[in-house]
């Protein structure tokens, strides 16, 4: 089910008016897992049996290793249930793309090798889902947390709508608590959490739902059309080139994040906090920032639950480079069964090591007065930027040929206007669009506030607010159906 | 639970702010977007302006076909004093078509093609779900869906139309579209990018092969394109200009759009190639049946306008659009017989000449799609017969 659907919609005010008026709080839990289930099945049919895979091994695998004393069958359950996960995801998602490769490789070498392509249909949020449970069975394997309590408990967690197709990746450790509270002044009596809808919390929700609507469907869906004109041509000149990453880094960033806004509100008139997903990623001043405020779930997951126990940077140098390339290429890998993907998640790899040597290598830099000023800053956003801008060529174009020479063109400057100028006129209301954009985006970086000030807005300017966004989305709808990251 | 005082203000500032966005939406609808936007607007009254006697093809994209700039030159040929245009809209249904009535008749046409499909008079609703289920839109789910019978209930029981495909979101877009399109100059880059994606049309013209961009301008100039020529957005189903087949040669656009000034078509370059593809069209392209309600809607349109024509002297011609047999003889006999049963009543009624070919062709390859005719040169066949269609009705 889109979040950006009538279903949608109506799927959720039934759901938060049943949920407010159910008064047993375990029916309250059975309820919201079972319409998590609903809005999975609704998308994805009999592919509903592995998410319900994923949750039963999980479940009873953490059990078993909590309740192992034994460091080697916690260590063989831990294999089984990494297994079982990954198992099921490389074979949903990188089954045809390794017999492909395969196949190249095997004709290359005159091997004639022809194995047939199993067209599986990818289950939509696997990737998410399979990311929920390892990162929750490897935190009790850890013992940073205890084993759920309930098959229902993690069942929910695993599954809860708002973020189960595309993320935010939760944390077990931050959402499961948020199931309970306490019965008296011990943290040991716990029982499950009456959900109530504040009204706080509704119109905090509401505020971030409808602004993810107009990111997604005003922002995104309006600029997509100037990215695939663009995109469907071979780049004539640089400018048109970096107008497709510019116009490309839009879209994806007001598709995904809305999708995540979404997601976040729809939790938060739950009652439920999901941490920020993004935080103003085009403002980072190097490439290590950026990672801390794009898909910032992602990241700290990957860097939990990958890149530290690799060795992180413990270990030498070259070990810490190759690590991050490492982690950045997987990183690439999970977002599709794709190179441009691939070569994606290498340039941010290169990017982080190239910039870590750097600052290893001249420490003072940092502390100089070119750097500390604005200027310095500003200066150190431009050229982030420009390298973050260039990566999203290779990720939207699928064709390496093709994207090869989109980056070529955003690299090496041969300014011709004619093509550009044609498509900035054809699409001037993605262009105007994204300057728009860009400024709201500014306005927000520069004022970290200015959410809450939404949030506390009179009840009549607010619906004024929420009036404009309706009206926006109603009017200019782009009718670009998908999320970008339903595809991971 | 739900603190009904605390959240009762935002639940009502909630609906207020839907129900203002909604009446300001439906005003816009039905008082707005409908009737021809402002490029069809002055297209029309460009026309009004004009002298000579003009014959007009309306209908959907079964109209969209034919080649105006080929009737054109066959009745120059037989000495029939007349200028042909082809107004045919994508998904136009008569309904859609009462709407821009009086530009048309402000324009004096003197005679009007209007061709009718199946489509017209078809329905959209619950019952499709089973046929599509049936028909293989969903027929990879193992367990039941309950994704068509909400996303039928919500878009067409709930809110009456498909928010993705309401054809009135589309109207309404093309609206909002029109206020920034103003003619440009097919430029020369213009010109490389239609080469570049056209591989039928290689296939089909040898003198037009890979590589040999400098022959295709030679050749596109050779017949009427020229670089200051003018590029009318072509509104509101395409982006891409016609290239439209002659009986030799391609008309070339600035040919094409002043004869085709509405409709474009960028991907009738082939023809179905075997009974796999044409039932992969089918998939989403079969007739659903009709319903008492579109049936009547869409009879009564057409009704007014052609009492309209003809109260303001313009000659009204029906003929039904062909079909591939892929389409046509999925539809059931009943359906076929309420499809005649209704212009043969126009007939009798407003003394209409009617002319049936949705069965005329089925069994020939000139489909690229089971419901519309390539503009291969094996399509021309459809062109030759609503031009002797024409020749007949002009000299009757």
């Amino acid at each position: 089910m889109l979040f950006n659907s009538p279903e949608f919609i109506i799927f959720f005010a039934i759901a938060v008016c049943t949920v407010a008026a159910i008064k047993n709080r375990k029916f309250q839990h059975v309820f919201i897992l079972l319409a998590s289930y609903f809005f999975f099945y609704y998308s994805n049919n009999y592919l509903i049996v592995l998410l319900l895979y994923v949750t039963l091994l999980d479940f009873y695998l953490a059990r078993a290793i909590s309740n192992t004393s034994s460091m080697l069958r916690k260590k063989i359950f831990l294999v089984v249930s990494l297994g079982g996960s990954l198992g099921l995801l490389g074979f949903y998602k990188y089954a045809d793309f390794a017999i492909t490769q395969f196949n190249i490789l095997g004709n290359y070498f005159d091997l004639k090798s022809n194995i047939p392509l199993l067209n599986l249909a990818l289950p939509i949020g696997i990737s998410f889902y399979t990311f929920h449970s390892i990162g929750y069975v490897l935190d009790v394997y850890r013992g940073n947390m205890p084993p759920s309590k309930s098959l229902r408990e993690y069942a929910l967690f695993v599954t809860f709508f708002p973020q189960l197709v595309a993320g935010p990746i939760l944390r077990a450790r931050q959402f499961i608590p948020q199931l309970r509270e306490e019965v008296t002044s011990s943290p040991i009596l716990l029982k499950l959490r009456q959900i109530v809808i504040e009204k706080q919390n509704l119109k905090i929700g509401l505020t971030i739902m409808a602004i993810g609507f107009f990111k997604k469907m005003f922002i995104a869906d309006n600029v997509a059309p100037l990215v695939n004109d663009i995109i469907s041509n071979s780049p004539q000149e640089s400018f048109s080139s970096i107008l497709a990453a510019l116009a490309f880094g839009t879209q994806i960033y007001a598709d995904f994040s809305g999708y995540s806004d979404i997601a976040i509100g729809a939790a938060r008139i739950l009652g439920f906090v999901i941490p920020p997903n993004f935080n103003n990623p085009y403002f980072a001043a190097s490439p290590s920032e950026f990672w801390k405020r794009w898909h910032i779930s992602l990241s700290s997951w990957l860097k939990d639950y990958l890149y530290i126990p690799l060795g992180g940077n413990r270990k030498s140098k070259i070990r810490t480079s190759l690590n991050i390339m490492f982690v950045m290429f997987l990183g690439g890998l999970w977002h599709g069964a794709s190179w441009n993907f691939v070569i994606w998640g290498l340039m941010h790899g290169l990017y982080l090591v190239v910039h870590k040597t750097i600052k290893n290598k001249f420490s003072s830099l940092a502390n100089s007065y070119l750097f500390k000023s604005m200027t310095g800053r500003i200066l150190s956003i431009i050229v982030t930027q420009y390298f973050i801008f260039l990566a999203w060529l290779a990720f939207r174009v699928k064709d390496t040929n093709y994207a090869i020479l989109f980056l070529k063109k955003y690299l090496i400057w041969d300014f011709g206007t004619p093509i550009t100028t044609q498509y900035i006129y054809n699409r001037k209301f993605s262009i105007i669009l994204m300057i728009s954009f860009f400024v709201l985006c500014y306005i927000s970086y520069k004022k970290p506030i200015l959410y809450q000030k939404l949030f506390d807005l009179k009840l009549r300017y607010w619906t004024i607010l929420i009036t404009s966004i309706i009206i926006l989305i109603i009017f200019f709808y782009g009718g670009n159906d998908e999320f970008i990251y339903f595809k991971f | 639970m739900f603190k009904i005082h605390e959240n009762q203000n935002i639940v009502i500032a909630l609906s207020v702010a839907f129900l203002i966005a909604f009446c300001l939406f439906y005003i816009v609808l039905n008082y707005l977007s409908h009737g021809a936007n402002i490029y069809e607007k002055n297209f029309y009254s460009e026309l009004a302006q004009s002298s000579g006697d003009k014959i007009f093809l309306i209908g959907s994209s079964y109209v969209g076909q034919l080649n105006a700039s080929y009737i054109q030159k066959t009745l120059d040929e037989n000495h029939e004093n007349y200028l042909v245009y082809n107004l045919a809209n994508r998904a136009d249904k008569p309904i859609d078509r009462i709407w821009s009535i009086d530009d048309i008749i402000s324009a004096k046409p003197k005679f009007v093609f209007y061709g009718i499909g199946f489509r017209d008079f078809e329905t959209y609703d619950s019952s499709d779900v089973v046929n599509e289920m049936s028909h293989g839109k969903y027929s990879d789910e193992l367990l039941p869906s309950p994704k068509p019978v909400l996303e039928n209930f919500f878009n067409y029981k709930l809110l009456g139309f498909g928010m993705n495909e309401s054809p009135r979101l589309l109207v309404l877009s093309s609206l909002e579209q029109s206020f920034n399109k103003e003619p440009f100059p097919v430029s020369e880059q213009i010109l490389y990018n239609i080469w570049k994606q056209r591989a039928d049309l290689q296939k089909e013209f040898p003198e037009v092969k890979e590589g040999n961009y400098e022959n295709l301008k030679r050749w596109a100039m050779d017949t009427g394109w020229n670089e200051n020529a003018q590029l009318y957005p072509l509104t509101p189903h395409g982006k891409s200009p016609i290239w439209a087949q002659n009986n030799n040669s391609i008309v070339s656009i600035s040919q094409s759009e002043s004869h085709s000034p509405f409709y474009v078509y960028s991907g009738a370059m082939w023809t179905l190639e075997n009974e796999t593809s044409a039932k992969n069209w089918m998939s989403t392209g079969y007739f659903k049946g009709f319903s008492v309600q579109s049936e009547q809607e869409n009879t009564d349109a057409l009704e007014n306008m052609i009492s309209k024509f003809q109260q303001n002297n313009i000659k009204v011609v029906l003929f039904s659009a062909p079909y591939s047999k892929y389409y046509v003889d999925n539809i059931s006999n009943v359906d076929k017989i309420q499809f005649i049963s209704i212009l043969d009543n126009l007939h009798k009624k407003y003394h209409v000449d009617v002319y049936f070919l949705h069965e005329k062709y089925k069994d020939e390859n000139i489909f690229f799609n089971p419901t519309h005719v390539t503009l291969l040169k094996s399509g021309m066949i459809y062109n030759q017969d609503i031009t002797q269609i024409i020749l007949n009705e002009t000299r009757s």
